[in-house]
């Protein structure tokens, strides 16, 4: 298997036992009741699997309409614009479960692969019929004497149901079993002709079935995630259409409709003249937070020496100093990881503190909780690179840059939370509580970067050397202080677990 | 071009959230979890 599809595998099935990780489920034939299923993961995961812990986007939109109260649906239809607009298709092939399915039955080598089937041409518009019809139309429109509609795609042709809810729920609950009729064996008809049709055909249900696929299809043009081509570059030889299993050809329809962002093509061209718009960030992040520009270091670095004939950095921090600054950064991040985790992340997913409103309150903390991870792992990953940087004055004056990048991912946490709290005011007291034990990024960051920024500025010019002290004093008492909370609540944690 | 189209993607994600927030006042969610945490027999075809 290439490296490239290794990763993309590697990830969906990560993602899968991310969001359908309630074993408990599997082993009681229960599903999940917590709150977290107020959301809607961007794939088509049934939430009547045992182990989902979101819900699914097509079935809470058929949900929605079913109810006469409600004309259209805003909240659940916003959702998927959003994964729209920030990943187009790039659900399909990277976090959806039965794409995953799908993709794993294509690589059973069992006779000639085939891409499409016939009528391809016409049979890829299904899933826009499907989509209007089965999952907004029927349900909005066919009501009973209650005033309730049913689920029509989930009910009569969603396989991803069927093979994730349906199976595993009928093994493990022999009430189930008892009332099985036509509908279950019509539905396992449907799944088991996708599976095998998968064999040799690759993806028959993204391509003609999918109304979720459809709808984030429309969203490839416009979404943040997005192809490029290089016209000075390609040389039209169709590789990339070769490798691409949805068939397209990527350079003259880069964002196509079609496509599921594998990034095969990406891989298969033999100019490079295929890019994402996430691959080009994503290189200017990697070159900010962990490689150094050496370029534009060293153009900078010329046109000082030229200005004043001596060294780039004629001032030094002292080493011991910097040393203690380095571990204090990487006692302080991971310290930091734990606590943001347990009090964000962790503390989201399994709910261990019992909140009335904690619906709302889970959106927040789980945003603050990652952007808190992340900022801190910078700061972790940066004290490493300065213990070993420790001799190189120039590589300690790109330490700045990296700081201020964490202290950037907090504050857009940060916005995120106020947006939630906005929203919901009790989530205020929950927020603070979180806040208090997982407060590293809040009180130690920003001082962190105006300390490096200071240092900067300082071993280039001898200037605001008072001011950089007066940082490096601060970081380290905060450094102190939010270490030791943690330290207690990692201790405590410790304690709990071993006198169960 | 790729100016106008990063205009449009920050338009459709500024809508999106305004359609989340207009459903949250609508009371969608509560639906939707209501749907959720019960067992969706039409979903995996019983009954």
């Amino acid at each position: 298997m290439a490296k490239h599809s290794r990763v993309r595998t590697l990830f969906q099935a990560g993602w899968f036992a991310l969001t359908n990780g309630y074993v408990r489920g599997y082993t009681s034939g229960k599903i999940f009741t917590g709150n977290s299923k107020i959301l809607c993961v961007p794939g088509l995961n049934c939430y009547s699997c045992p182990g989902a812990l979101a819900s699914c986007p097509i079935g809470s939109l058929q949900a929605v309409l079913n109810k006469s109260t409600f004309k259209v649906s805003l909240y659940v239809f916003g959702l998927m614009s959003m994964f729209g607009v920030l990943f187009g298709r790039l659900v399909c092939a990277w976090m959806c479960p039965f794409g995953l399915v799908q993709d794993l039955l294509y690589k059973i080598k069992l006779g000639p692969k085939n891409k499409n089937l016939p009528g391809h041409k016409y049979l890829r518009w299904l899933r826009f019929v499907i989509l209007a019809v089965m999952v907004i139309l029927l349900p909005m429109l066919v009501m009973d004497v209650t005033g309730t509609g049913q689920p029509w795609f989930c009910e009569w042709i969603c396989p991803s149901g069927t093979l994730f809810g349906g199976i595993p729920l009928t093994i493990m609950n022999e009430s189930f079993r008892a009332i099985i009729g036509f509908r279950f064996f019509w539905k396992m008809f449907i799944l088991v002709a996708i599976c095998l049709l998968s064999i040799w055909w690759y993806r028959p249900f993204c391509k003609y079935l999918c109304p979720l696929g459809a709808i984030y299809g429309v969203f490839n043009p416009v979404s943040t995630y997005r192809f490029e081509i290089d016209t000075n570059k390609c040389v039209k030889c169709h590789a990339c259409q070769r490798a691409c299993g949805m068939d397209i050809a990527t350079f003259q329809t880069p964002n196509s409709m079609d496509c599921i962002r594998c990034g095969d093509c990406m891989k298969a061209c033999p100019t490079g003249a295929i890019s994402s718009t996430w691959g080009a960030l994503g290189q200017s992040v990697k070159t900010r937070c962990f490689v150094d520009d050496e370029e534009e270091r060293k153009a900078g670095a010329h046109a000082r020496v030229q200005a004043s004939g001596t060294s780039t950095t004629p001032y030094s921090i002292p080493k011991t100093a910097l040393r203690v600054m380095g571990v204090a950064m990487i006692v302080g991040g991971l310290l930091s990881i734990w606590a943001s985790f347990r009090f964000g992340l962790y503390g989201n997913f399994n709910y261990r503190i019992n909140m009335p409103d904690i619906a709302y309150v889970g959106f927040a903390t789980l945003l603050l909780g990652a952007t808190k991870v992340t900022a801190s792992a910078i700061v972790a990953l940066t004290g490493v690179y300065v213990l070993r940087n420790i001799d190189d004055n120039e590589k300690i004056l790109t330490a700045s840059e990296k700081i201020r990048t964490a202290y950037l991912i907090y504050l857009g946490g940060i916005v995120a939370t106020i947006i939630n709290i906005a929203l919901e005011l009790q989530t205020l007291s929950f927020i603070t509580n979180s806040l208090i034990y997982a407060s590293y990024p809040i009180l130690v960051v920003f001082p962190l970067w105006m300390f490096f920024a200071c240092a900067k500025r300082y071993m280039e010019t001898g200037k605001l050397k008072g001011l950089m002290w007066f940082f490096y004093v601060i970081v380290m008492i905060f450094t102190l202080i939010t270490s030791v909370l943690s330290g207690l609540l990692l201790i405590d944690e410790l304690f709990y677990i071993s006198s169960e | 071009m790729s100016k106008n189209r990063n205009v449009i993607t920050i338009a459709l994600f500024v809508a999106s959230v305004a359609l989340i927030v207009a459903g949250v006042f609508m009371g969608e969610p509560d639906t939707v979890l209501g749907k959720a945490i019960n067992v969706c027999m039409e979903c995996i075809g019983i009954g």
